[in-house]
């Protein structure tokens, strides 16, 4: 048990902060993502309109 | 029921909170409506027009992965197994970082430009293991999900404290019929960008909720209520007196680590729909800390629910057997995590919880609900009729899927008695399709002699881990294995006679290249 409690203590603040710096640079991301997302099937169908 | 249990137990959840998960309920249902002029091709419906770039993949694998199930199930297993759980998530993370650095399996499928993982098995080994395979697969998957609506109910009766079962039914049911509304209109555009605010909501909530819960308990009276009610399997995931022990741990790194991933049609629907191979493994990669969070803060939420309501004499007495240890029911140590939730959240703050909490419940549903009607659509019906079903035709009976599959949830959710932890019963109910399918992935990426006779054999293998389910078990007299014992063990065979079937029964094209 003297191995295991500081190391899941260990495991779970770095694993909290690092999740903490994910959630910030994906969420910023993931915003300009959405809307290069609509964008991009907007392309699609309007390629595929011209091939009609 | 365990809801007559929660009479005299209050909850900080008021009139405040309601309307906020009101509001986040509606702006779902809307975000469905704006999605669907988006939706022109069974492309844009599963896939999102395979325009997924990194963060946003990032983003909806999570958010779809860090679902309320996920949260219940895993608090379940640090509520029963203490600090010790916490080894599935480790696992997961750092299995999951291996294959975005190597793109184990997903990069291949990726660059293959399949749908589905049944694709696949049409691409390498003939139309016949596609359709048994997508039929294995969907069912599997549906029975899967069978249990997600009684764990949503037991949440929304454990955080509010209703313990009406009419009313929880009720609330339940209109959750569902939201879910499937939105799902069925706007397809993977609405589920990614549902996926996206519900990971905001959601990783934003268990952050704060963890601060609160240490702030209230205090880290040396967790450990130390751990160490007492526990003792050294709460904290050594190898050690064979509690709940884990070495094969479980080996288990986990096959199913926590390698399918949850790299496997499961849902994950790998994200691979699918990503730009290209170089987004697949960066989406793999920064996963991995999402992989990892999903099961070791709600595990972390469950350790502390075992801390405080073995500190008040009332819950001590609902959620714990007179040794001392955690109840056997397992309603009850379902319902520990959202009655603790209940109890140390302010109002307001658990509203937000709450909705984002729900907001995942319906996340996962929708995920899982395209998922599985998409594979019977996709895999099953349309190359069984000769792949002559239009466009239209395929999305009217995706969505015909979607709504017979909800009713069925309604139906085995409210039937179907545990029995055993949430997770291990997901676990082995997913075995049956994805031990079969790791096999027929492995070899058929890596090896130019699997054949469609060690397919089918494979396949059929793997389904024998039906065998792991506690009232299968029962009927069969497998009392003595445990699941990880039976899903280890169809996993090898479905191995060996992968290989066997491959090497006795070449296909006819292989034959002929070596005579």
């Amino acid at each position: 048990m003297a191995f295991w409690v500081p190391f899941w203590g260990a495991v779970l603040v770095l694993g909290l902060l690092v999740f903490a710096v994910v959630t910030v640079v994906v969420g910023i991301g993931g915003f300009f993502d959405v809307r290069s997302l609509f964008d991009s099937i907007d392309r699609q169908h309007r390629i595929e309109d011209e091939q009609k | 029921m365990s809801s007559d249990l929660l009479t005299g137990i209050s909850s900080n959840f008021g009139s405040v909170d309601w309307a906020i998960v009101a509001l986040y309920m509606l702006g779902a249902v809307a975000i469905g409506l704006y999605a669907n002029r988006y939706i022109r091709s069974m492309s844009d419906y599963i896939v999102a027009g395979r325009s997924l770039k990194p963060y946003l993949a990032v983003a909806t694998m999570i958010g779809s992965e860090l679902g309320l199930v996920t949260v219940m199930y895993s608090a379940q297993k640090g509520f029963t197994g203490g600090f010790a759980a916490f080894h599935i998530g480790l696992i997961a993370g750092i299995v999951t970082l291996i294959i975005g650095l190597t793109g184990f399996i997903v990069v291949p499928l990726r660059e293959l430009g399949v749908m589905t993982i049944p694709e696949f098995y049409e691409r390498r080994f003939s139309r016949g293991v596609r359709i048994f395979g997508g039929l294995l697969l969907a069912l599997s998957g549906i029975l899967n999900m069978g249990l997600f609506l009684k764990a949503g109910a037991i949440f929304v009766a454990g955080l509010t404290g209703i313990t009406n079962p009419t009313s929880v039914a009720l609330i339940m049911t209109v959750m569902l019929l939201l879910v499937l509304c939105y799902t069925i209109l706007g397809g993977m555009v609405s589920v990614v960008i549902t996926d996206y605010v519900q990971f905001i909501v959601l990783s934003v909530g268990v952050i704060l909720t963890c601060g609160i819960a240490v702030d209230r308990l205090g880290w040396s009276a967790i450990v130390d209520t751990v160490a007492a009610i526990h003792g050294e399997p709460g904290f050594n995931p190898l050690h064979a007196g509690g709940g884990f022990g070495p094969s479980y741990v080996v288990w986990m790194i096959f199913t926590a680590g390698i399918v949850s991933c790299a496997v499961w049609q849902t994950a790998v629907m994200r691979a699918c729909a990503a730009e290209n191979a170089s987004v697949v493994k960066k989406l793999y990669a920064w996963s991995s800390i999402g992989f990892l969070v999903r099961f070791m803060v709600p595990q972390f939420l469950g350790i502390c629910a075992l801390v405080f309501l073995y500190q008040d004499e009332t819950t001590r007495g609902v959620f714990f057997s007179p040794g001392g240890g955690p109840t056997g029911n397992s309603d009850l140590t379902l319902l520990a995590m959202p009655v603790f939730l209940s109890q140390i959240l302010p109002a307001g703050l658990i509203g937000l919880i709450g909705a984002g909490l729900l907001a995942a419940f319906m996340s996962t549903h929708d995920s899982y609900l395209l998922c599985w009607s998409s594979v019977l659509t996709h895999d099953v019906v349309a190359p069984a009729t000769g792949d002559t079903l239009s466009t239209r035709a395929r999305l009217t009976m995706s969505r015909i899927f979607i709504f017979v599959i909800g009713a069925f949830l309604l139906v085995w959710g409210l039937w179907y008695e545990l029995g055993q932890d949430l997770w291990d019963y997901m676990l082995v109910s997913g075995a049956i399709y994805f031990t079969g399918a790791f096999a027929l992935l492995l070899t058929g990426i890596y090896w130019k002699r699997a054949s469609t006779a060690g397919a089918y054999l494979a396949l059929v293998a793997g389904a024998a881990a039906v065998a792991g389910l506690t009232p299968v078990k029962r009927a069969l007299g497998l009392d003595a294995f445990t699941g990880a014992h039976v899903g280890l063990g169809a996993t090898v065979l479905a191995l060996v006679l992968m290989v066997l079937g491959s090497l006795l029964f070449p296909d006819r094209a292989r034959r002929e290249e070596e005579a």
